[in-house]
Formats: C-alpha cells, structure tokens, sequence
C-alpha cells in the first residue's frame, strides 16, 4: 500500500513544540544534517523536516498521535548508532523522534535481578548506575561503542553479543511500547511488568523486535547468572581452507556442551583492521591485497588466516576442567595451533573482545572502519554448522571481494550468528561496495541463508526472497500502522 | 552583518573533504575513555562525559561529531552558512577532549604508516577551521567576539580596559632589559590581579631578576575564535618588545597565552621564538628539582588540580604543576577523576565565556561540583582564565571551595 505523506508545516511545529518545548523541537539545517548520514552503502537520506527529543512516554504518544492524525512519517532512533545498518536514516522527511533525553534507569530491581530502562540509556550509563550501587553485574554487550543504547541494540538490531548469552533477546524481560495510534502497552504482566518475560497470550515481544510496529519507550533486561572465574583460549589456523577446521572444532564445542557462548572465529583482515589502515601505496585501492603482503600483516601481529578466540566463564574448577576439554577436542585438528596469549592481547580486537565476553563495553570494532576511511556494511546471516560450509561461503565472499578489489573481513560470533563486514573508503568507494555487496547478499541469499542484519540498501532484494513470510509481517504492520507512518523505509512489510 | 553566505566555496574547508568521512558518528567523543578498566580504575566512575557542550545541549549537533557534520553539509552544500550555523560552530571551546577520545584520531595518529590518502583525523581542527572559515565568509565571529576584537586593536586586550592600567597593580620598581621576563596576560593584568601580584612576589623571594614589558594581549581569543588576522601584529609585537628588553626566558601565569608563545606564534611567524616559554608551573617545578626553592610555610588543605585544556591537552604540560603541589608542606593532594587528557574543561576558552555567558558558568558549576565531591577544601588550576570562570562556578553553584591558582599557593608557602 502506497502511503502519502503530508509535509511537517508551521502549524505542525507549533503542536510539537506544545508537546516536547521550544528548546526540543529543531528544524534548524545545521542540526538536521547530522541525522543524514551512515558508514554504509545507502544513499545521503533526505533530511528531517523537525527533530523532536521528547522526554516521557506521554510525550512519545502525543507526538505519535499527531503523526498519525496528520499522516507525517516518524523515523525513531535512540542514539542512532546502528553503524553500517542504515536503519536510523529518515527516507521520507518528516519528524525525527530522538530519543536521547529519555535516558532515566527506570528501576534496579535487585531482588529479582532486572533494570528496567528508557530507550536513551546508553550502556555506559548502565554500567555507571550499577556499579555505583556496588553491585557486580554484567550485562550482554555488543561489542559496540558505549554510546550505544540497550534499547536500541537488544531489540533495534536483534541484539546478538558476546557473552554466554549469545542473543540479547534472551534477556529481555518486558516492555512498554507506543503504538502507532498513540496508545500506551505493557508486554509483561501487571503485577510485574518487567520481572518475567513473558505475560498473557503469544509471547508478543518478539513482534517489535527489529521491526517497525511500535515505539519501545521502556525495556526490562536481566543481567547475566555471575560467575567465579573467566579465562579463554586463542587458535590459529595459516590456510584460508583451514576454515573447515576452525568451524568444526568450534562446533564440536557447542555441540558436546562444553562451550555455550563467548566464542568468535575471526578471518585475518577482522583483527589486523583494528590495528592497521590500509596499505593504499599497493593497490591504490584497486584491487585485494597480494597474498604477501596478507602474509606480512598476519606475521607482524602473530595470527593466521582464521583464529578461534573462547571464553569460559564458571565457578574455577570448570573453568579448569572445561579448558582442558578444550585443549583435548582441538587435539583432533591438526591444523589449529595455539598462539600466545600475551601476544596476542596486543591487539586491540582481542582484548577488547575478551572484555566484551565478560559483559563490559567495548569500542574496538570502530577501528576497523578506518581501515580503508569510513566506511562499513554489515551482511550477517545464520550460523554455519559445518565446516565445508562455511568454507564453500567463505570462497564465495573472497571471490566478490577480489573482484571488486576489497579485501574479505568477517567474524562469526559462534553459535548465533555469521557477521560479514565490507570495508571501504567513504565516500569514493561507495559505489563499487554497493555493487559488491549486492552480489554478497544475492550469493548468501542463493545458498539457502537468511540474512538477519544488512544495510537496508538490500532490504527490497531480501524482503523479495523472504516467501509468505513477508505477506503475514505486512498484515500485521497493517493492524498496527494503517498510515505506516512508523519507520517507513526500514522493514516495508 | 549576518546573513548567509553567497560565497559559492570554502577554500579552507576543502582539505577535510574526504576527512569528515572519516567520522562514522560512533559518538566516543563526547565520553571519557574507558581504558580505566585496563588500568584498575575504579569500574563505578567510568565512561563520564567529557565534552561539556553535550552537557549543555544534550544534542550530538554540539559535539564534535555534529561539527564535523557541519562541516561536511557545508562543504556538499546541504546546509547554509547562516546565523544558527555559526552560533553552533562557535558553541564549543575548543578545549580538545573529543580529539584524545575519537577512535579514528586514535588510530589514525599512532599509527605507523599512512598510505595514499588516510590522512590523521582532528576533530580540533575542524572545529578550528569551521571558525576561520565563518570569519572569512563573512558570517562570523559572533557579536561577542568582535567586540572584544576591537578592544584588542584599541587597547590591546579584550576587556575595554585603558591599555595604560595594565600594570596598575604592579607597585615597585624594574630593571628595563632582565633575561626573565614575565608575560602577565590580559586576565590577571585586569582582572586575576593577586595571580600576577602573588607571582611577582614568588619572583622577588626567590632572587629572580625579571622584567614586565610593554606586552600586548597574546591573541589567544583572536586565534581560537577564528580571527587571525591581527594575531600576527599582536606576535610581532610583543616577540619585539622581549627581544628588545634582552629577554632569554619568558614565563607566562596563563595556559592560552602559554599555548600562543609556544605553539601559534611559531607556527604564524614559520621561525622559532628567539626566547625560552616557560609556564609558571613549569618554572616553579624546575627550581624545586634543583633545590633553589624552599617552601617555610604549611599549608593544611586538602586540595585537587584542574588541568587547563590549553596547558594540559594542547601542550602536554600535566606533571609540572602536580610536582609542585606535591611538594607544598601540609597540601592532601588528590586527583578528580576526570584529569590529564581526559580533564574536564572549566567552560571558559576559545570565546565560549564571551558569546555563552550563563552556559559557560554552568560548565564550570559542574567541574566545581565534581571537586566538591572529592571532599576538597580547595581547587587549584594554573590558567587566569580557568581561575576565573571556576571561581564563577564556585558562586553559581553557592560552593564551599576556595580557587586558586597555583602561584597563590606557592607564594602562601613561601612566606612571601
């Protein structure tokens, strides 16, 4: 259904700025261009007509209610840091609803182990709050800078991180959400609307997970189970094909128990990008990197083609022991062999990472995009269970990326997810990423896969190839959002 | 006049064309480091914001990532060069936190080797250059700052004060030509007199044989608020006035005429000073090293150090003045979290004061606020500028603590 928006007039303006105050309401260019903008392949958006910082839910369902009265599109975003994705983009004018101000820690519930926070909290602040309060908890965390909101990154991008609890979605534990029409719900019951998380009927959460059916104003997170003792494990394998190793030694892992989390296969480029730029005197950026020269960064930082990095988090006695099982299983590959830990934490990827598995935030993932100069696009899909398949993928992707004179990066957070990223330099690159991720997407697409996070560049690509699926996820946006007025242009269902 | 601007380029924006591309608005610029974790620091106080237009606005716009937007919507333009532009640009006081933040000015400036076009990234200097660029397009400064402009070509400092006062305070006798020379600044000749008059006295104490010249204001809120172009006059000036008074060392009470001697004269004249720059701190700690200053008197304070943004961060001077607080008979020395290159500005510089009056005390409310709760009896700094605008904090935030700069301190425990 084509919707036709109206455009944000005077009149409009002055009803926002009687919601939210002067001070919050900005249509001001110098302000507005800086919401234009993302490290992907979309294009520039167009610009908001009107920024609005609302401070309350009740300010969120009246501005909603405008919209929807006045048929104005709403592009919502907490900090806005979903880099490479695209997704905090206006694509139809209209008003930009940030909510950065609504950064109140609603609750710590100390007894029954959960927080309850507004969509503006950003996972410093957490950390801030409960430290302060002496308590020793961790949180999932994506490897993303602290800026980053709990809101934003446990149900905006489908939250997948690097502790034990692999997928945020796990934690969550209620929300309370503004629908299109303005009217205010809770996910969770009654009497305890964050302290479960799940309440009355079809788990319903879920629905406004990396979708656009609602406006999530608070979100209840559980922190993770404590743990005694952490230590972890590094592997290295020197061919490209030893993929097939790295892939079935890390499943094994899962597959017997011995791992549940805390697990990520990097290929060469996704660590020495954290630490290196590109080497432009070489190929001028034209085509991949010579063999030699890979060899060269690999052996300066001591890696090889693939490492696998673990983390074991438990009470000291298994820990030990699940090491050792670890150590026993790896035994198997010939391939793997063990690198020096004290090395390799010289890299900043590693120990960021490491940090990251024990629930603390970390920003090492933003070196890489000035690897080749700003730019970044994310293609993750389900996991590979198999090494032979990850290995035919693995060829596929080299292959694109050679041919378009990038070189191959990506980390699999295993067991969740597999997490490509396309490296190039803003802006002149662009237009050579875009085709080349084009084909990485319609390749990844063609071997059966579906992709989960992706530049919303691709989403008219991925959403043709998403079956009957896609039919039932537009009825329902259709109950929701008659006007579509809610993030048009990220999940057109 | 205000009004946007018909010129069709900006020539001194051109370079970071392809830099602003750099910022993928990650946002690490307006928060502390987090390599507190590394280091043992306590987990509770991590991640603090440091950049105190955020504070303020609550808006990424006012950060340094939203200037580099501007700067990029200028260059393709997107966005007018118009009044709110320029109160944007110019909201912000340069006080260099989100550089030592940003992961790519990180990386980009350690590393080893930039091929081809990887070029280190500032977010200074497009700070710094959306200014200049305002004043030659002709839609800055703002009012403010060119009010305090003229009065620097009338009376040579930004204050309408008669240049003719400017050591009113001083009473006694000097020699016309010394090898020490001592830059008083504009601030504490008119308006911080017991710094100048409590470094006179350390002066004496200690034997020095100095001499005051016929000094001009440095420039500093010239340069910082993008009006070069009589900078290089005020240089030539007062470089000439020192040579002509024989003057081998210069020492200097405040951080931003400390930064203009050491690093924008040099850079405007494209020779180096025939003078050594020294800041007072940096005086005072030599002669403790070399056992020629004796403190007599105890001082019992609990006290704690604001690192000067154009001292600390612009010119790397931090331990200098903490050798010698440390070295002050009876001082309880204690650090505020945010310190060194991660300090917290006072709110004051690069025009800030000028053209944001409340917002500036405000800033500097929270920095007081900050020491206050360390439990101090004191605040010590060693910047005119700094001193001022804290002891304005001090008072918007009905504080306790005393201000000091560091020259006061010491003189107290000279016995001077």
């Amino acid at each position: 259904m084509l919707t036709m928006y109206n455009r944000v007039t005077e009149r409009i303006v002055k009803m926002l700025v009687d919601v939210v105050g002067d001070e919050n309401v900005h249509t001001e260019e110098a302000i507005l261009i800086g919401y234009t903008r993302d490290a992907g392949i979309s294009d520039e958006s167009v610009m908001p007509e009107v920024v609005v910082r609302p401070a309350s839910t009740q300010e969120v369902s009246a501005i909603v209610k405008i919209a929807n009265k006045e048929k104005i599109p709403i592009t919502v975003i907490s900090s806005g840091k979903d880099i490479g994705d695209a997704t905090h983009l206006p694509t139809c004018g209209g008003i930009l609803l940030d909510l950065k101000r609504m950064d109140k820690i609603v609750e710590v519930n100390e007894k029954f182990r959960y927080v309850v926070v507004e969509p503006g909290v950003t996972f410093y602040q957490l950390y801030r709050e409960i430290w302060k309060r002496g308590l020793n908890w961790r949180f999932a965390v994506p490897s993303a800078p602290p800026a980053t909101t709990i809101v934003g990154n446990y149900v905006g991008v489908g939250g997948v991180g690097f502790t034990v609890r692999t997928a945020h979605f796990n934690l969550v534990s209620g929300m309370e959400i503004v629908l299109p029409n303005g009217e205010v719900v809770y996910t969770g019951p009654k009497k305890a609307p964050y302290g479960v998380s799940w309440g009355f009927g079809p788990l319903i959460d879920g629905l406004f997970v990396q979708g656009n059916f609602g406006i999530i104003t608070k979100l209840g997170i559980k922190p993770l189970k404590e743990w005694e003792c952490f230590d972890w494990f590094i592997y290295s394998v020197d061919r490209f094909e030893d993929v097939v190793s790295c892939v079935d030694f890390s499943m094994s892992l899962f597959q017997k128990g011995i791992m549940r989390g805390c697990y990520t296969l990097y290929n060469w480029l996704a660590l020495i990008a954290s630490v290196e730029t590109y080497p432009w005197e070489i190929t001028e950026g034209k085509r991949s990197l010579p063999e030699d020269v890979r060899r060269r960064f690999m052996e300066k930082h001591g890696v090889g083609w693939w490492v696998v990095l673990g983390g074991l988090c438990g009470t000291k006695e298994n820990v030990e022991r699940r090491l050792s099982l670890v150590e026993k299983e790896a035994k198997k590959y010939p391939a793997l062999s063990q690198l020096d830990k004290k090395e390799v934490l010289k890299i900043p990827e590693i120990d960021h990472k490491l940090k990251a598995m024990q629930g603390l935030p970390t920003r090492a993932e933003s070196n890489w995009l000035s690897w080749r100069g700003g730019g970044l696009v994310w293609y993750s899909s389900q996991p590979i269970m198999d090494g032979k398949e990850a290995l035919m993928l693995a060829r596929i992707y080299e292959q694109i990326h050679s041919k378009y004179g990038f070189d191959y990066s990506t980390k699999y957070v295993l067991p969740t997810v597999q997490s490509g990223f396309l490296l190039f330099k803003q802006p002149k690159e662009k237009e050579r990423a875009r085709k080349a991720y084009m084909e990485i997407i319609e390749k990844t697409l063609d071997a059966g896969f579906i992709i989960r996070r992706y530049d919303v560049y691709a989403e008219p690509l991925i959403l043709s190839r998403l079956g009957p699926l896609r039919d039932v996820f537009s009825r329902i946006k259709e109950a929701f959002d008659p006007n579509r007025i809610i993030n048009p242009g990220m999940h057109i269902w | 006049m205000w009004g946007e601007s018909v010129l069709e380029e900006y020539s001194l924006l051109e370079k970071f064309r392809d830099i602003v591309y750099y910022c993928f608005k990650c946002g690490m610029c307006r928060f502390e480091s987090y390599e507190g974790i590394d280091n043992g620091e306590s987990l509770s106080s991590l991640f603090m914001d440091v950049c105190p237009m955020w504070d303020l606005w609550k808006l990424e716009a006012y950060t340094a990532l939203g200037k580099n937007e501007i700067c990029r919507g200028l260059l393709e333009k997107k966005i007018p060069f118009n009044e709110k532009t320029v109160k944007i640009i110019y909201a912000c006081t340069l006080c260099g936190a989100c550089e030592k933040q940003c992961s790519v000015s990180r990386k980009t400036k350690h590393i080893e080797r930039f091929g081809g076009s990887l070029l280190p990234y500032n977010p200074l200097e497009i700070a710094l250059a959306l200014r200049l660029q305002a004043v030659k397009t002709g839609v800055g400064p703002l009012p403010q700052h060119k009010k305090f402009s003229e009065s620097i070509r009338v009376n040579k400092n930004p204050y309408w004060e008669p240049h003719q006062d400017r050591f009113k305070w001083f009473k006694g006798s000097l020699p016309k030509e010394a090898e020490t020379a001592y830059f008083v600044g504009c601030t504490a000749s008119y308006r911080q007199q017991m710094i100048a008059e409590n470094a006179v006295k350390i002066f004496n104490k200690l034997g020095v044989e100095f001499t005051l010249v016929d000094e001009w204001c440095c420039g500093s809120p010239l340069f910082t608020t993008g009006q070069e172009e009589f900078i290089k006059e005020l240089a030539i000036h007062n470089i000439s006035v020192l040579e002509d008074a024989g003057v081998r060392r210069l020492i200097v009470s405040c951080a931003g005429c400390y930064r203009t001697f050491k690093k924008v004269y040099p850079e405007i004249l494209g020779e180096n000073l025939p003078f050594q720059v020294l800041h007072m701190a940096e005086f005072l700690s030599e002669k403790i090293e070399k056992g020629r200053l004796n403190f007599t008197s105890t001082i019992n304070e609990k006290i704690t150090y604001h690192d000067p943004c154009h001292l600390g961060r612009h010119c790397g001077v931090y331990e200098a003045p903490r050798r010698v607080l440390a070295k002050i008979p009876g001082l309880r020395f204690t650090e505020m979290r945010r310190k060194i290159d991660h300090s917290y500005c006072c709110g004051a510089g690069a025009g800030f004061r000028a053209a944001f009056p409340e917002a500036s005390v405000k800033v500097a409310g929270l920095r007081v606020k900050e020491a206050e709760e360390l439990g101090v009896d004191s605040l010590v700094t060693a910047c005119s500028f700094c001193r001022r605008n804290l002891d304005d904090g001090v008072k918007a935030v009905d504080g306790k603590i005393k201000v000091y700069n560091i020259e006061e301190l010491v003189a107290k425990a000279m016995g001077c």
